[in-house]
């Protein structure tokens, strides 16, 4: 790393300014598709759940992590469309759709790794805040006072384990979709293998970069949501000066 | 190989904003900033709709956030994360004074349980509105209350009042 993180932010600023709206667009997008087929796959197998709990607990994980694997693929377009703005290269909306033209097979391959990574890491957060809900949802309903123990072991308990796991196994290959755009002569193992040893030693600076915009997501929880149009575009952005800055590659064509 | 060995690989120096950018993002930031004081204005106005002005100053202060250029944000941005925390800390105030206005009220929360029982299909009150409205379909008991059926049905009867108190006697 040569620039500091506030350098990175103001750089993600300064590129980012102008380029909100093709930003939007591109969130909306993937939000619709992404909504879609979680809801064409859920009235798929909808009939299935006569079957049993188990089975139907199965395939709902099974149908989450499909829909995690597009959303992998629509993050690698945002990723791209990042790295043209933090560039100050021609942007568009179609750079979304960059795995589904070039590479596919390539592309569909490292999303599903890093969509399976991505649910072991928030598999422990989900059961803990699953069962919070439970045990709230049951308290109201039978009107017993639950533990107060309870409720601070699950939401403690989910969110280190998230951040543990992220720390572990996610963090270091985060690089892994850059490279994949930056370099098409790599093979998805290749690009899982590259970013592990680009990581080595940088991941607690890139937590620490992500915690330092912990601030926006706060004010995105006031705004209810409304903040996120302009913070997404603003952490996909620093993620790709940060690439940017711990490879050198400025401008790799 | 770690992250500084990877540091030179395919480097060719840092890309930096040419003119045309640098007045793009500068025209950018201003429109920001211009749309963070509006944004501010309005929640400070609509400050008493607690969903509608804690959205718009948390977005006001988020514009206001990203228009600045290093440590420096621009008069506009500067009014309107004024105006955003001012309507943050009015709205908390007269919500919090709102709710506690309501529950210090036995009417007030009889009429908020009524509410919420009508609006969740369990109509309280008097034994005959009990026994006529119980077992309707909340939808269409509210179709009903709305085309004026309901009221015929009871009759012009004083049990029940619609729809001030949400169609129940308190």
């Amino acid at each position: 790393m040569t620039q500091s993180f506030s350098k990175l932010r103001d750089d993600s600023r300064d590129a980012l300014a102008g380029n909100y709206m093709p930003y939007f667009i591109v969130l909306v997008i993937t939000g619709v598709l992404t909504g879609l087929l979680n809801q064409l796959l859920s009235f798929v197998a909808a009939p299935s759940g006569r079957a049993g709990f188990v089975l139907l607990i199965v395939i709902d994980l099974l149908l989450d992590y499909v829909v995690m694997i597009l959303a992998k693929m629509f993050q690698a377009g945002q990723y791209f469309m990042s790295l043209n703005i933090a560039r100050y290269n021609r942007v568009s909306v179609s750079d979304l759709f960059l795995p589904f033209r070039y590479d596919t097979a390539k592309a569909f391959k490292l999303c599903a790794i890093l969509a399976l990574v991505e649910t072991v890491c928030l598999a422990p957060f989900t059961v803990c805040v699953s069962n919070l809900l439970y045990v709230g949802a049951f308290g109201i309903g039978t009107g017993t006072a639950v533990s107060v123990l309870a409720i601070f072991l699950l939401t403690f308990g989910g969110i280190v384990s998230l951040i543990g796991l992220e720390l572990l196994i996610a963090f270091p290959l985060s690089q892994a979709l850059f490279l994949y755009i930056d370099h098409q002569e790599y093979s998805a193992r290749e690009c899982l293998s590259r970013s592990r040893s680009l990581m080595s030693g940088n991941v607690l600076g890139y937590f620490r970069l992500h915690l330092s915009l912990i601030g926006y997501f706060a004010l995105c929880i006031v705004s209810l949501g409304l903040g996120l149009i302009w913070v997404l575009p603003y952490l996909n952005v620093i993620r790709a000066n940060y690439y940017m800055n711990l490879t050198g590659t400025y401008k790799p064509y | 190989m770690n992250g500084s060995d990877y540091q030179n690989f395919n480097s060719s120096g840092p890309g930096e904003p040419d003119d045309y950018n640098r007045f793009k993002a500068a025209v950018a930031k201003r429109n920001m900033a211009t749309a963070s004081m509006i944004c501010g204005i309005i929640a400070v106005i609509a400050f008493q709709l607690f969903f509608i002005s804690l959205p718009l100053a948390g977005a006001s202060i988020i514009l206001a956030l990203l228009s600045r250029s290093s440590r420096h944000v621009q008069g506009r941005a500067r009014i309107g994360l004024i105006a955003a925390a001012a309507s943050i800390v009015f709205t908390c105030l007269y919500t919090w004074y709102a709710v506690r206005t309501v529950y210090n009220n036995p009417q007030l929360r009889a009429q908020l349980e009524q509410l919420y029982n009508y609006y969740t299909g369990q109509l309280s009150g008097t034994p005959e509105s009990e026994s006529s409205t119980q077992s309707e379909d909340p939808q269409q008991l509210l179709s009903d209350i709305l085309s004026g059926k309901f009221r015929e049905r009871q009759g012009g009867s004083d049990a029940v009042s619609v729809p001030g108190n949400g169609g129940a006697t308190i």
